[in-house]
């Protein structure tokens, strides 16, 4: 297996649904590219990162509405 | 009030219920479409827009999905609508910004592990205004999927449904939305160290 066909592995790696006849070179890969084996970590860094980016920070609901906007929309269902 | 109760009120056009349902989820929706749209007018605009059709088609509700869920459906899709309106430049090419190969298929750029930015002195207030800033360099088409898949948590079917394309182009355009962030983010967590 490639760099390049590894790459565009990671994403079914990832998610668990790897063909199963793929799993093999993919790992026997993974185990013999210091770099596919450091991109891997990347890829998932970011996406624990996008996933958090938008994250309130220390769980805090998100920030008020304000009432202007609550009025609107109570007076739009009024129309 | 459970689900059930407050549907059953809002059916019966019970005011009352109308305000706790803006009032309890309002602050939920804004969020959704404050990341989507990044425009604060829209953002509100949208919110507005998604309760109008929610209590328009309070009939589409089935028991079986929470309201929340349902809600939040309604938003994305608001959202995804308002974009589609907006006056957009031709999309720029993701290829810049996905890994090279050589001919041999070996990678052009030799890869090392980031440091984690919780060894270092990067909060993670700043790491996600960067993370955020990067997403929204991506070109609008992965950076949808990756708001819709990664950040709002919608299946792949889902992700299809709402953009009317399959759900193998939902995975290509989301492994290509995340390899282009990681590209991004690389100059920023490269050189961070504990």
């Amino acid at each position: 297996m490639t760099c390049r066909e590894f790459a565009e592995f990671i994403i079914d790696y990832l998610s668990g649904d790897l063909a199963a006849d793929v799993r093999g070179p993919f790992e026997r890969h993974l185990s013999r590219c210091p770099s596919c084996h450091a991109y891997l970590a990347q890829y998932r860094s970011t996406v624990a990162a996008g996933k958090d980016a938008f994250a309130e920070p220390d769980g805090a609901l998100p920030a008020d509405v304000p009432e202007d906007l609550i009025q609107a929309i109570l007076a739009s269902r009024r129309k | 009030m459970d689900d059930a109760a407050l549907v059953d009120r809002l059916r019966t056009g019970d005011e009352a219920a109308y305000e706790a349902l803006v009032r309890t989820y309002s602050g939920r929706l804004l969020a959704v479409t404050r990341r989507m749209l990044g425009s604060e007018e829209d953002a509100r605009d949208v919110v507005q827009e998604a309760f109008i059709s929610a209590f328009r088609h309070l009939d589409g509700f089935e028991g079986g999905a929470r309201l929340s869920t349902w809600l939040h459906r309604i938003a994305v899709n608001a959202a995804l609508m308002k974009l589609r309106t907006r006056k957009r430049r031709p999309e720029e090419s993701i290829e810049p910004l996905l890994p090279v190969f050589r001919d041999d298929g070996h990678h052009a750029e030799q890869f090392q592990s980031w440091n984690e930015s919780a060894e270092t002195a990067v909060s993670r207030g700043e790491t996600q205004a960067i993370v955020r800033r990067c997403i929204e360099r991506l070109p609008e088409s992965y950076r949808t999927v990756l708001l819709l898949r990664d950040i709002e948590q919608l299946d792949t079917e889902e992700t299809a449904a709402m953009l009317a394309i399959t759900a193998n182009a939902v995975k290509i355009r989301l492994h290509r939305a995340r390899q282009a962030l990681r590209t991004l983010l690389d100059p920023h967590f490269r050189g961070v160290r504990a």
